[in-house]
Parts: structure tokens; sequence; C-alpha cells
């Protein structure tokens, strides 16, 4: 079975050949092709290269053509911090309020910093797209002004004057949607909509209704393609009910702190669970415990299709050892054969 | 340190700092017109009620956002009337590690600590050098440092390293905490810190362990 097909039939809630594996990995290609950090990111055909390359090393089915979640605050006028070890990150705030926001005018989805993706998408549906999907991620409104004014003035404005918060992010809404269909123009088959904030650890559901829901909603009912909800690696158990019932996203990103087992058994029929591999710990795992975690999403999630493994997060840092990833790959086929 | 108010006035401010009642609380504290360990006591009963429903996921950041800027309010309430007290029991210095602009969880620690500590907040993207003189010039019992991002967190071991290095007769604990180490309890450990936090609300509590104050 081709990757597409594999991970199509997971989608349709159908058993493919194996489990299908994602390894989400953004500056490990700079380090794979022994690239700079910077030099890898400065064109879409290191992107390209370094996608496939670990794509045929690691043996996975995807490529991801994710940047860097910093990609859509340099649109913004934001000044990326360049780190040596891995993805650029949004430096200093842009905005000295929320409030600013509203007054801004929203980047064309064809700015500057978007079109190398746009590139990168567009080389990689020519090169793979009729047997590899091509991954890539927006961040949602309500996450998207932690880069813009700060993760704490961000905090002060859902508590103190949420009217304002509200009216932030269904502002922001029409870029995400924008953003995201151009990206299935692209030839991206799948992306990740990427909302830390919207987590129960971060807010009270009633805040995050409040606040979020409509926008979710309007999101999830406007793009053309597929997008899966993702928490960065926090808990999702809170939200799912409302992410299933209301926002009715297709696919979620699982915690590593979920209870895998238990959410299958309520919602693995109505969404495609995707995870919930720590990416974190991944860094001192050895083989043995890969084989052990990847064995235990396997069999919390994968009967009756509608489960694709991965790390909870969305990325694979460079610093996790080589032995590892190829470990996971060996316990996806070892324990994940249908 | 034990308190002699009534469990049930204590149960009542604790619900007051939950709900994020800012002036139900301060009023409180008003009335009670307490002694300054009997401040620090009732602080501390929070803190810990505020530690247990995070572990047990009932309340998210936000209501620990709130709770920390009303025992911040509290903490400066006191002060004012009643002077800095020099009987804090220790120095510690915080900051994010250079290129982490993320301060909201180092903000929150600071409330936290403010209780109980001298605090010397260097802000965020602090490099080595300042956390290891601003440590020296204070003489810093603890060193505290919050990292959101993996790439922070793999710079810690140099901390780590920098502060084994100085000559110093009393050196410094480690302390570290951040979403890496929330995800991954075991994290700490490759960083060579004495200690970690899982969240910041007992960051004030793993530092009196680091310095034996029971």
């Amino acid at each position: 079975m081709k990757p597409i097909e594999r991970v199509l039939k997971a989608l349709e809630f159908e058993e493919p050949d194996k489990v299908p594996l994602w390894l989400l990995m953004t500056a490990r290609g700079a380090t794979e092709l022994g690239l700079s950090i910077s030099q890898y990111f400065s064109s879409a055909s290191n992107i390209v290269k370094g996608q496939l390359f670990l794509q045929e090393k690691y043996n996975h089915d995807c490529v991801y053509a994710f940047f860097y979640a910093a990609k859509e605050y340099e649109a913004f006028g934001g000044m990326s911090m360049q780190k040596t070890s891995g993805p650029p990150e949004s430096g200093r705030p842009i905005f000295s309020s929320a409030e600013e926001i509203l007054a801004a005018e929203l980047p064309d989805i064809d700015h500057e910093a978007f079109s190398i993706i746009h590139e990168t998408h567009r080389m990689l549906n020519n090169e793979v797209s009729t047997w590899l999907p091509i991954l890539s991620n927006v961040v949602a409104p309500l996450s998207l002004v932690v880069m813009l004014v700060g993760f704490e003035k961000w905090i002060e404005c859902i508590i103190d004057t949420p009217e304002i918060a509200r009216q932030v992010v269904e502002y922001l809404t029409d870029h995400s949607i924008d953003l995201s269909n151009r990206y299935f123009e692209d030839g991206v088959a799948g992306l990740g909509y990427f909302n830390p904030v919207a987590s129960g650890h971060i807010l009270k559901i009633e805040e995050y209704k409040d606040i979020a829901l409509q926008s979710d909603k309007r999101y999830f009912s406007s793009i053309h393609g597929l997008a899966a909800y993702a928490l960065a690696g926090s808990r999702c158990e809170s939200l799912l009910p409302t992410l299933v019932k209301d926002v009715k996203a297709r696919a979620v990103f699982v915690s590593s702190q979920d209870d895998l087992a238990s959410i299958k058994k309520e919602y693995g029929r109505n969404v495609v669970l995707i995870g919930n591999l720590n990416n974190i710990s991944m860094t001192h795992w050895d083989e043995e415990t890969a084989d052990n975690e990847v064995k235990n999403c396997i069999m919390a999630g994968a009967n009756g299709g509608g489960f694709i493994l991965a790390d909870h997060h969305g990325d694979i840092s460079s610093s996790v050892p080589q032995k590892v990833i190829q470990q996971i790959e060996r316990a996806r086929n070892k324990w994940g054969t249908y | 340190m034990r308190s002699c108010l009534p469990q049930e006035d204590l149960e009542q401010v604790i619900a007051l700092v939950l709900a994020g009642l800012r002036e139900s609380t301060i009023r409180w504290f008003d009335e009670a017109n307490l002694t300054r360990d009997d401040t620090i006591h009732v602080i501390e009963l929070v803190l810990r009620r505020l530690d247990k429903h995070w572990i047990e996921r009932k309340i998210p950041l936000t209501v620990i956002y709130v709770a920390a800027r009303i025992i911040e309010e509290v903490v400066e309430r006191f002060e004012d009337e009643n002077g800095k007290d020099s009987a804090k029991i220790g120095t510690v210095v915080i900051g994010t590690m250079s290129e982490d602009f993320h301060s909201l969880g180092k903000n929150l620690v600071r409330r936290t600590l403010m209780p109980f500590f001298h605090v010397h907040d260097l802000g965020v993207n602090v490099d080595i050098d300042r956390f290891i003189s601003c440590a020296k010039e204070h003489d810093a019992d603890i060193i505290a440092v919050s990292a959101l991002m993996m790439n922070s967190v793999l710079q810690l071991q140099s901390l780590r390293n920098a502060i084994d290095d100085t000559s110093w007769k009393k050196k410094p604990k480690l302390i570290v905490g951040g979403a890496p180490f929330t995800i991954d309890s075991e994290l700490h450990k490759y960083t060579g810190a004495d200690a970690y936090a899982p969240n910041a609300i007992v960051v004030a509590e793993r530092c009196m362990a680091l310095m034996d104050v029971k």
C-alpha cells in the first residue's frame, strides 16, 4: 500500500495494511543534510530535499512541509530569532496590546513570508503527491495572538477584557481560513490547526467557548480540506466533546498525558486520533522504551483504523537520537500491522 | 508553621482566591489583620490548594494567573504597611534562558516566591553570565530558570556547569520549570538541575526544600 492510500484508509475509519506513521520533523532536515538552520529555512528546495531525505531514511507516511510557527508572526512584521539547534522562534511581540491588532492590516496570504512556503508545497506536490500526503500547519487565531502581543498580555486580555479578546480572535479568523485554503490549493493534503491556548491546561472551557468557539467553528466549516486540531502536546480530553460536537473537527492530536484508550472508546468512530508519543521524552528514550511506547499507542488507539501514529506535538527535535526514530518505525511495523 | 485561624476562615479565603475575587480577598486580609507568620501561612495554604486543583485538572492557567495577581497584591499591601521584611528565608535569582522571551511562567513564579524570598528578577532572554553575576552580587541561594522551548532546555546544562565552575563557598542551587518539564517529569534530570517545579505554584515549596526549610 502506498503511504497516501494507508493514510486515506485510516481517515475513513478503516484498517489499512499497517498503522500510518507520521514522523513530523522540521529543523531535523537541516541537521541530516548538514546545513545550518538559517541556510535550511532560506530555500524551498532545501526543505523539499530535507523532507524527501527524511521520508526515505525513516520510511514513514508523509512529508512535512511546515517551516515554523513564527512564519505567521513574520508576516505581521515580526523578526524571528534564529536558533542554532532548532527552528526559529518569534522574538519580541509586535503589538503592545491585543487591541492594536484590531487596527492592523492583516497580512496577504501571498506575503513574502509565505511565498517560500507556497513554493515548497508546490515543489513537493510535483514530486510526491501521487504517493505521499503533504502536511503543513497553520496557527489558530487564539494562539497566534501569543506571538503578536506576548503570552502574558494575551492572558490578561482574555481574563480582563474578554470582549476585546473575542473581537481579536474573530478578526484573525479570515486570515487563517484564507491561508489554509491557499495551502490546500498548493497541494497540501492535511493541515495541523495549532491551538495550544485552547487547551484545558490554559483556559477554562467557558473561556474557550466565549472567546474562540465561534472562530473555530467558522474555520472548520470554511476550509477546503482536512485539518487536525493540535494542542501542541497539551491534553485534549476536556475539550474533545466540544471539538467533535460543535467545532466538527475530523482529526485531533492526542497528548501523551491523555488516556488514549478511553478517548478511542468514546470518540474513535467520530474523530481520527493522531498521537500520542511524547516528543519531549523521546530525547532520552532508548530503543526498548521507543518500542514499548509505540506498542502502547497502537494497542490503545489503532483498532478499527481512524488512528495515525505520531508525536503528540508535531515536531520531533534534532536532539532525539536517530536510533530512537528508527526504532519507532520498526516498532510500527512490528506492532502495527493489521 | 501553624495558624490559630479557624479552618472555616481559611476555607473562606481559599475560596475567594480560587474564585478570583480580588477585592473580597484584599478585604478579608485587611479585616483579619494577620501577623506576618499568619499571612505567610494563609498564602502557603492557598498555594497548596491551587496545586492540588491543578494536579487534579480542576483549574487551568487563567485561574492560577488571577490567584497569583491577588497574592502579589496581598503581599505588597502587607509590606507597604509593615515594611520590607528582612526575615525572608532566602534569595532567589529568576529569569528565562537566553533567546527565550516567554515571560508568563517566570512572572507567575516571581509572584508565588515573593511572600517567602527576596526575588531578583532578571527578566527574559538572560544569558548564563548574567545569571552567575547576579547570583554572586546578591549571594543567591537559588537560581530559578523558566524555559518554554526545548532549545532553552538544552542550554540549562551549561548553566549547571557554570555554577559548578565557580569557586564560591556557597553555590546556588538550580531549579528549573516550564512546559517541557510538565510534559516530561524526567526531563530535569538531563539538565543537571537540583530540582524542578511542574508548575509555578509549587516553586516556593520546592525552593524551601532545597534550602532545608521545614
